[in-house]
């Protein structure tokens, strides 16, 4: 047995795309221990909310991270709807729900190409953010913006997106599933890969629940929870959903977990897309959060489960404001998965947690 | 989704996680409130799908910067970010942190910064404050008006007893003083006895007597100009009219 060496990992490091820093104890080439430090970049933007109504703090909340900016401000205005009772149109449901699964594509893409970088395959991650620029097409013809998108507000969404466009929208998608499914199958048949992947930082489904894991990282070890069970929103409408689980536990079953959501995330907008109802797209809520009342909420974010709180003081603004994104909740799981592996895989574990350190310091 | 909220002791917080994890809920997270009496914890489980998953928290309030929190990593480790969140930015001490970093997780300039109670929430704070205020004040004041609407039933003051005693008090001043708190108090007589009348009015307003309105009118009017004069008896007489026709009305309802 070799002598037990620290190496700094991060905050600056070519795989690592967000300043995360990892203490590694290693013998020889095996991980025995890493520890985590985050907190290069925190903002302070839940204190925003001192200065900033409910309305203003949409613009804010989307700013926290740059792919998951959609679903923040989703997130948001849902609980502050909850917190004041406000109800929102069903088509204006529909719509939030079907960019919301538009963004989980396109998050699930761009992580899928910073995987095939992590191992050191250039031409699929390029491939990868080929098709996602497609996406964002997507979220420019219909919101005016590609990555930040200001399309929610408090009580519904701020424009409404005609017919034409909804099935242009389904008619793009159609066109990036042959595409989508060639990159697949590299992913998930390529030897290489495999070789890269498989048996690689691997948990249970025991240490996935002992540790609270959310989102893909956990359902690819076999933890069938997904918030949109819970039918909120238009989610509750949809025909059937079951939460797409691997019982691999490794690498290689975080990625086929979120290979099966896109194309799960795709057939989502299509139904949608199919069943919109025509009853508006509601408008600003003039309505203020009580002194006292407060609220919580969970979405299912591309990352996975992000928890939401909202505490009112009878005014235009919030008391507090509480966003706690995956990436915190998945930072024990992501420790015990680098236990043991080796040296050279860490920067390959640390991705398919798919980490976002910008979400985890507001 | 289903949530709830539940407030807890200090000393609950291990017993509530042990409870929980016995009952193989999920931790999700520790937020912290900042307060002007200390700091609020509110600490979030979800329970399992045979439940409906629903969302419980629990919230500690005003844990004061000398009170030690007990860790909860014992039974669920995934909180260690946020209670080590806890201690940097709110500087809520707490002991026994599976992973604990004694104040360098986060790299932030400042001791604290989510304590720092800014200029835009004071205001706020103040705001809220003064709401309340104004609110007390119109339930009180309303309260009051009840009461002396219960008042308005008790016998009206004796003027005649009041202005005995207001002689005897001026039997000691000098003549014009004398004269002078007697005006005074004359004119506070009338005013009060108007006030008497008009507030039954509300009940039962008296029927404005217009023949010796007129008369009185037209005696002003004999000190005036013709054409000035026929302008005014006219404009009486239009008032008059249209009074009449009111009251008319309201007899008909």
């Amino acid at each position: 047995m070799g002598k037990a060496t620290v190496i700094p990992f991060g905050p600056q490091h070519p795989v690592l795309p967000e300043p995360l820093h990892l203490d590694l104890v290693v013998e020889d080439e095996h991980v025995i221990e890493a520890i985590p430090q985050i907190g290069f970049v925190h903002r302070g933007l839940e204190k925003l909310v001192e200065t900033r109504d409910i309305h203003q703090f949409i613009y804010v909340a989307e700013r926290i991270c740059g792919i998951c900016s959609f679903g923040h401000s989703l997130g948001y205005a849902e609980t502050v709807e909850s917190l004041m009772g406000v109800e929102v149109p069903r088509r204006a449901q529909y719509l939030r729900v079907i960019l919301h699964e538009l963004s989980r594509v396109h998050s699930h893409l761009l992580w899928l190409g910073l995987a095939a970088d992590s191992f050191g395959f250039e031409s699929l991650f390029m491939h990868c953010w080929r098709l996602r620029e497609r996406v964002l097409d997507i979220f420019e013809a219909t919101t005016g913006g590609r990555v930040i998108l200001s399309y929610v507000q408090i009580g519904g969404v701020v424009r409404d997106i005609d017919a034409q466009t909804l099935q242009w929208i389904c008619e793009k998608l159609d066109s990036i599933e042959d595409e989508y499914k060639e990159i697949c199958n590299t992913f998930l048949k390529d030897s290489s890969v495999r070789s890269r992947l498989a048996g690689v930082g691997y948990l249970s489904q025991q240490q996935a629940e002992e540790l609270c894991m959310v989102g893909p990282f956990a359902r690819a070890s076999n933890v069938g929870y997904d918030c949109r069970l819970l039918g909120h929103g238009a989610y509750g409408e949809l025909s059937d959903f079951a939460p797409v689980t691997s019982a691999g536990g490794d690498c290689l079953a975080r990625v086929e977990v979120r290979c099966a959501e896109v194309n799960q995330s795709i057939a989502i907008v299509k139904e949608l897309v199919a069943k919109i109802p025509n009853d508006g797209i509601g408008e600003k809520s003039k309505l203020k959060p009580a002194a006292g009342a407060q609220a919580c909420n969970v979405l299912e974010q591309p990352r996975g489960e992000c928890y939401y709180y909202a505490l009112g003081n009878g005014t235009a603004n919030l008391e507090r404001m509480r966003m706690r994104t995956p990436t915190t909740q998945n930072l024990a799981g992501m420790v015990k998965a680098l236990e043991g592996c080796d040296l050279a895989d860490v920067p390959m574990v640390i991705l398919t947690i798919d980490p976002c350190i910008s979400c985890s310091e507001r | 989704m289903i949530q709830s909220f539940e407030d807890i002791a200090v000393g609950d917080i291990l017993a509530v996680a042990e409870r929980e994890h016995a009952a193989k809920s999920r931790f999700v997270q520790v937020l912290c409130i900042n307060g002007e009496e200390g700091i609020d914890l509110v600490y979030s489980y979800q329970g399992t799908l045979a439940e409906g998953y629903p969302v419980r928290n629990y919230r500690v309030h005003k844990v004061a910067a000398e009170t030690h929190v007990p860790s909860v990593t014992k039974f669920y480790l995934s909180a260690f970010p946020f209670e080590n969140e806890a201690h940097d930015l709110f500087g809520v001490q707490v002991d026994g942190i599976a992973i604990d970093f004694h104040g360098n997780f986060y790299k932030v300039a400042m001791d604290k910064p989510m304590t720092v109670i800014s200029p835009a929430q004071k205001a706020a704070r103040e705001k809220v404050a003064k709401l309340a205020a104004a609110k007390a004040a119109k339930e009180a004041k309303a309260k009051a008006a009840a009461q002396a609407g219960e008042a308005a039933a008790a016998p009206s003051v004796d003027w005649e007893v009041e202005r005995a005693k207001v002689q005897a008090k001026c039997a000691n001043l000098d003549a014009d003083k004398a004269a002078k708190v007697m005006a005074a108090f004359e004119a506070k007589m009338k005013k009060a006895q108007a006030a008497e009348t008009v507030a039954p009015a509300h009940a039962a307003i008296p029927s404005i007597d217009w023949e010796a309105e007129r008369a009185k009118v037209k005696a002003k009017c004999e000190k005036l100009p013709a054409d000035k004069a026929a302008k005014v008896m006219a404009a009486f007489e239009a008032k008059a009219a249209a009074a009449q026709g009111a009251a008319a009305q309201k007899g008909g309802e």
